[in-house]
């Protein structure tokens, strides 16, 4: 095996295992807050390392330029959907924002 | 107008890079897409007015984002440690306060990067930022101090 | 090598089936982001495994709508439904 395909295969194993982490942290959470907070590992830290697998294993090709647009999406979607789900979860609940925590 | 040519760069661009290729036929499709997403996108900003008008230093803040991330998967891993050996979670709903910058465009700015940028750390989520006192609600996973970026992100 | 990576999503895929099968409606909203997000790997990883180029552009694909699709069900969950 070359360095690069070792590269790749350990770059994919903590891919594969950010995503373990958020699959076990939604199984486990108590509530939806704590279960929101689960997708970012995966969003953030698992798709960098699968992407930068398919860039070091592929070098300069279409298929890495399309990983690292994905990634890019990934980066920026993931805080605004967690934000966007909080949010509903907590109107849905309240049928109103509170301004103070003490509300909850 | 300057807006709305760079966009269409933009756009020709990452169309030309979805393809991988630089020939005639691939550029005329990609200026044909270019434009019929610009008039869209021209045609929807007419309809509903939106200004996003950052301070420079404000959008400089994504330098913090590799040290937030890294930490905060950190206290991530504490939670689920914590949650797999039947210990009861600490997560809170709490508050920050964020002087808010005057103009409304600017302030609406300020508060779209503090969600984005206080919301992509994986220990807290932004829940809302209300637009008169500049209080931001968020929740917190695992207790810990609100992070140096939303006093940088202040009027 | 990209095989067992698919594999590996794969079996991570359930713990979000699960939540989506139990729990309340915001909850198995979140384990549709999260199944999303994995599904986008899932095809990322087969288009390196077959050398399928198309299969990347799938997931480019489900990366964006997964994002609107996101946004409009948190939306609706808020308001309407």
């Amino acid at each position: 095996m070359s360095v690069g395909e070792v590269a790749a295969g350990t770059l994919l194993l903590i891919g594969v295992a950010s995503f373990a982490f958020t699959s076990i942290g939604l199984l486990v959470s108590r509530n939806v807050y704590d279960q929101i907070h689960f997708l970012a590992p995966g969003s953030i830290v698992g798709s960098l390392a699968i992407c930068a697998a398919v860039v070091v294993h592929e070098g300069f090709s279409q298929s890495a330029a399309k990983a690292i647009l994905i990634v890019i999406l990934l980066l920026i979607s993931n805080p605004i959907l967690s934000h966007a789900t909080a949010r509903a979860a907590r109107v849905r609940r309240q049928q109103k924002l509170p301004l103070k925590a003490a509300d909850d | 107008m300057i807006g709305l040519v760079a966009a269409g760069a933009i756009f020709l661009g990452l169309w030309l890079l979805f393809v991988f290729q630089i020939s005639l036929s691939e550029l005329i499709a990609g200026i044909v897409a270019s434009a019929a997403t610009l008039f869209a996108a021209w045609k929807m900003l007419r309809t509903v007015p939106t200004c996003f008008e950052p301070r420079a230093r404000w959008v400089a803040q994504v330098w913090r984002i590799p040290g937030m991330i890294c930490t905060d998967i950190w206290l991530l891993v504490k939670h689920l440690i914590r949650r797999a050996s039947g210990r009861p979670s600490r997560s809170s709903f709490e508050t920050a306060p964020l002087r808010p910058a005057k103009g409304q465009c600017r302030a609406a700015s300020q508060r779209a990067l503090a969600t984005l940028l206080f919301s992509i750390a994986p220990n807290s989520v932004v829940l809302r930022i209300d637009a008169q006192t500049g209080e931001v609600l968020f929740h917190q996973l695992e207790p810990a101090p609100v992070p140096e970026v939303l006093r940088s992100l202040e009027a | 090598m990209w095989t067992l990576a698919v594999i590996g999503l794969l079996v991570c895929m359930s713990g979000a089936f699960i939540r989506c099968a139990h729990g309340d409606t915001v909850s198995r909203l979140v384990a549709l982001e999260a199944g999303s997000s994995m599904c986008i790997m899932i095809l990322l990883a087969l288009g390196e495994a077959y050398h399928r180029v198309p299969f990347v552009d799938l997931a480019l694909t489900l990366a964006l709508l997964s994002f609107g699709a996101g946004l409009v069900f948190a939306r609706f969950l808020e308001r309407w439904l």
